[in-house]
């Protein structure tokens, strides 16, 4: 009896991406078992190292909360791909070990350093290349400056975030970066699954601009159909006619804030939970989001008695969909993450033990992977040796001309 | 056109959003995703008919139901009565993957889950996608989308400084956990191709939603507090904001991470002295003066085109990108130039727009995509050609109302 081992072991996965959509495709592949081995800069790492978390602090490029959440089960190896000689030792590697390729640079960026699609595909035919690049190998804009708002802001998910009277809200964080990793990981594996058949790898060219759009889903829908833009419309549904279930927002209570969800099909069940009589007169039955305002002031008057849990625990208990607003570090205080394998402790050499999070789900057969993020360069002796099966001198050869 | 899953057949029972982006992806790939829909036809919901009249099959024209169902069949069966439970058992028999996304409550009460199927056929894979997961304290509690924004610490980071929690726009959770198991699915299929054995793929919204904040957990652990609703600031660029443009509720956004963007950035206002001022001279100091950066550029914009805004500072290296609104998505030269909303057409409703996967395949193919079903297209197929059901035995079904060609009319009521 063998130990059981993830559903994509053996495939082997060259991450020469930077930031957070590369690492993050890269990461849910390391946590669904394949082997993962990071290229990083000699001596900078990955640019997610760097990041500013809050403008008045860098964190320690080792301990960096980004880079060592993005990176769990993944091994490291320094190579300079822009220096001479670095793309000769990626080429090998590629050759000699790659299924999976996932990079994170422009089509013009991937050709200066050999890694498009045209060179790869020629060099491997079976390997697959996952480009996450902020618009992609083809289209107009494909040379232009991303970051995260530019993306969200073409995209047409900016357009939908933050209150209707305000400008346009950011979500935190790289969320459409997340979302476009996400995507390349499902290409890459579906990929995978196809390379059975046609013995071919393929290449994923995903942007992040896409995941953006992906996310605003139905909105360009509504504007062909019904010829008008869906607005963004803060805590509450967009486009809401005055019939329209409420609530669905966010409400302050004694400790935080709740989201609060009526069950649309049997709206009485929020004017029991809340003993309000105005609530279940016919014409806030009638006109829900109507009369958003003045549900809102006697909810608040409600929870503002109550804190998150015992607001959560009553209307839940009652089959209304509420939740409780946590904060991301409340996460490890939550019964139920804990209950399951949301989260994960990790003992890393220089951040210490920590949790992490975990599975973004289960399988019965085969387990979630993670190990804590390595250490600049930390594997790049063994595993080059092991791959390239090395003469002598040769890495202290590349050290010196500061390839690797 | 090859597709990476082309003979791999999926059972759908879902409702909302999430289960049908599953859906839609695993359909996208080349998989032949059958929708097993209630007679009462809940899953379109009348709220949503783009026409009234019930002579015209309202029911086949309701837009977002279409643009998660497309290149799907619709097979009508009641899974609460023991004939429909029999045709579904059949149908589980001759397929790989089980998709649903009801509450643990109700996988309990239509007994679906993984070892009754399992038990029909060995190597099933079964992907349940439910708000917590099927196991734990919470496994009976609900939520939508939004609520799972709210749990995972995204809404609590989100909002304007002087503001509360705000959710990021509608749904994000519900595409991010689809998309999750559309993955789960997909590393299942790649398992039993090795192994031969099949899975349950347990799929909690609110896991796949604390993946996109992991990093503001590890970083509270570690000292390093992310600062909570910081609006459109960012640490690593400034000015990092959008801009007011020409028009009614037009906007760009601008973001400056560089010197060199800075100073290109200047150039491009005509305002080349202001890129060598002390205060502005590094992004330390570009940090610091947030708000006077924020105001030259905003007067600079104000009464520009945003999309004139964004290709002069492009054509400078300045990342910039118009606030595109719905009915521009339809039309900008990139989008349109990458097929992200192509436009599929709809026996039906005519052209229709599709948010498509955000990747493109090369020697494969992940489109055209096609249209989804009409409310029980596919049933009379699928109950023959896959359950092996005599003709009679399928009209005993509708005459008995176990499944039916139109919605059975007094319980579709949302």
């Amino acid at each position: 009896m063998t130990a059981p081992v993830g559903a994509l072991a053996g495939i082997n996965v060259l991450d020469i991406s930077e930031g957070v959509s590369g690492p993050y495709c890269a990461k849910l592949l390391a946590g669904l078992g394949a082997t993962v081995v990071k290229v990083e800069r000699p001596g900078v790492g990955d640019a997610s190292r760097h990041y500013r978390l809050a403008a008045d602090r860098l964190e320690p490029i080792e301990a960096h909360p980004l880079f060592l959440h993005l990176n769990t089960g993944k091994r490291s190896v320094t190579v300079d791909l822009d220096a001479e000689g670095g793309r000769g030792v990626l080429h090998d590697l590629v050759r000699e070990w790659a299924d999976v390729v996932v990079d994170s640079s422009s089509l013009s960026r991937a050709q200066a350093r050999g890694t498009d699609w045209a060179t790869l595909s020629a060099l491997k035919p079976e390997v697959i290349l996952a480009s996450l690049s902020y618009f992609g190998h083809t289209g107009p804009y494909r040379e232009y400056a991303g970051t995260e708002l530019i993306a969200l802001a073409l995209g047409g998910y900016l357009y939908l975030t933050g209150e209707p009277a305000r400008e346009p809200l950011k979500p935190y964080g790289y969320h459409a970066e997340y979302h476009a990793g996400l995507h390349a990981a499902t290409g890459v594996a579906a990929a995978v699954v196809g390379r059975y058949a046609s013995g071919l790898g393929d290449h994923v060219d995903a942007s992040v601009v896409e995941a953006a759009t992906f996310l605003a889903s139905a909105a360009p829908g509504w504007a062909h159909f019904y010829g008008k833009d869906i607005k963004r419309a803060g805590n509450r549904l967009a486009n809401a006619d005055p019939g329209q279930g409420y609530p669905s927002t966010i409400r302050p209570c004694q400790d935080g804030w709740v989201h609060a969800h009526n069950n649309f099909r049997n709206p009485d069940l929020l004017a029991v939970l809340m003993d309000s009589e105005r609530l279940q007169e016919p014409d806030v039955i009638a006109q829900p989001a109507g009369h958003a305002d003045e549900i809102d002031e006697i909810m608040d008057r409600w929870l503002a008695t109550r804190d998150r849990k015992e607001i959560v625990d009553l209307a839940q208990e009652m089959r209304l969909p509420f939740t409780e607003v946590f904060a991301p570090a409340e996460a490890q205080g939550n019964e139920q993450l804990i209950a399951r394998e949301a989260l994960v402790e990790l003992d890393h050499p220089v951040a210490g033990m920590l949790t992490y999070v975990h599975a973004p789900l289960q399988f019965s057969e085969t387990p979630w992977v993670a190990e804590r993020a390595p250490l600049l360069g930390e594997h790049t002796d063994a595993f080059l040796q092991d791959v390239l099966r090395l003469e002598d001198g040769r890495l202290a050869e590349w050290r010196q001309k500061g390839v690797i | 056109m090859v597709r990476p899953l082309e003979g791999i057949r999926v059972l759908e029972m879902t409702i909302a959003v999430a289960g049908p982006v599953a859906g839609h992806t695993l359909a996208d790939l080349g998989a032949e995703v059958l929708k097993i829909e209630p007679p009462f036809g809940r899953s379109r919901k009348p709220s949503e008919y783009l026409i009234t009249e019930p002579d015209d099959r309202p029911w086949d024209k309701v837009p977002k139901f279409n643009e998660l169902n497309r290149g799907k069949k619709s097979v009508v069966l009641d899974l609460s009565r023991a004939d429909g439970r029999d045709a579904f058992l059949r149908l589980v028999a001759v397929s790989d993957v089980v998709l649903i996304n009801f509450s643990s409550r109700v996988l309990r009460n239509l007994d679906v889950e993984y070892e009754t199927l399992r038990a029909v056929k060995e190597d099933i894979i079964l992907v349940a996608i439910t708000g917590f997961g099927t196991s734990g304290p919470y496994q009976d509690r609900t939520s939508y989308g939004p609520g799972i924004d709210a749990m995972s610490g995204l809404a609590y980071m989100t909002g304007y400084p002087d503001g509360s929690a705000m959710k990021a726009g509608n749904h994000y959770f519900d595409q991010h956990a689809g998309m999750i198991a559309a993955l789960g699915a997909i590393a299942a299929l790649r398992h039993r191709q090795e192994t031969g054995k099949g899975q349950h793929v347990d799929v909690s919204m609110v896991q796949a939603g604390i993946q996109t904040t992991g990093e503001a957990l590890l970083a509270d652990s570690l000292g390093a507090v992310v600062p909570p609703r910081q609006g459109n600031a960012d640490a690593n660029a400034a000015p990092h904001n959008v801009y007011r443009c020409q028009g009614d509720d037009q906007w760009v956004a601008i973001a400056v991470r560089t010197d060199e963007e800075w100073r290109a950035l200047c150039d491009s206002m005509g305002q080349g002295a202001v890129a060598s001022d002390a205060r502005f001279r590094d992004l330390a100091g570009r940090l610091a003066h947030r708000d006077e950066l924020d105001a030259l550029v905003s007067a600079w914009t104000a009464d520009q085109e945003k999309y004139a805004v964004q290709h002069v500072l492009q054509a400078a290296g300045v990342p910039a990108g118009a606030v595109v609104k719905p009915a521009g998505m339809l039309t900008d030269e990139h989008l349109v130039a990458r097929q992200s909303n192509p436009m599929v057409l709809d026996p039906d409703m005519g052209p229709a727009p599709f948010p498509a996967v955000a990747w493109h395949y090369d020697r494969m193919t992940e489109r055209p995509f096609a249209p989804a079903p009409r409310f029980g297209e596919h049933t009379e197929e699928a109950l023959s050609r896959l359950a092996g059901l005599a003709p009679e035995e399928i009209e005993q079904l509708r005459a008995s109302k176990v499944t039916s060609a139109e919605p059975l009319r007094g319980h579709g009521e949302e």
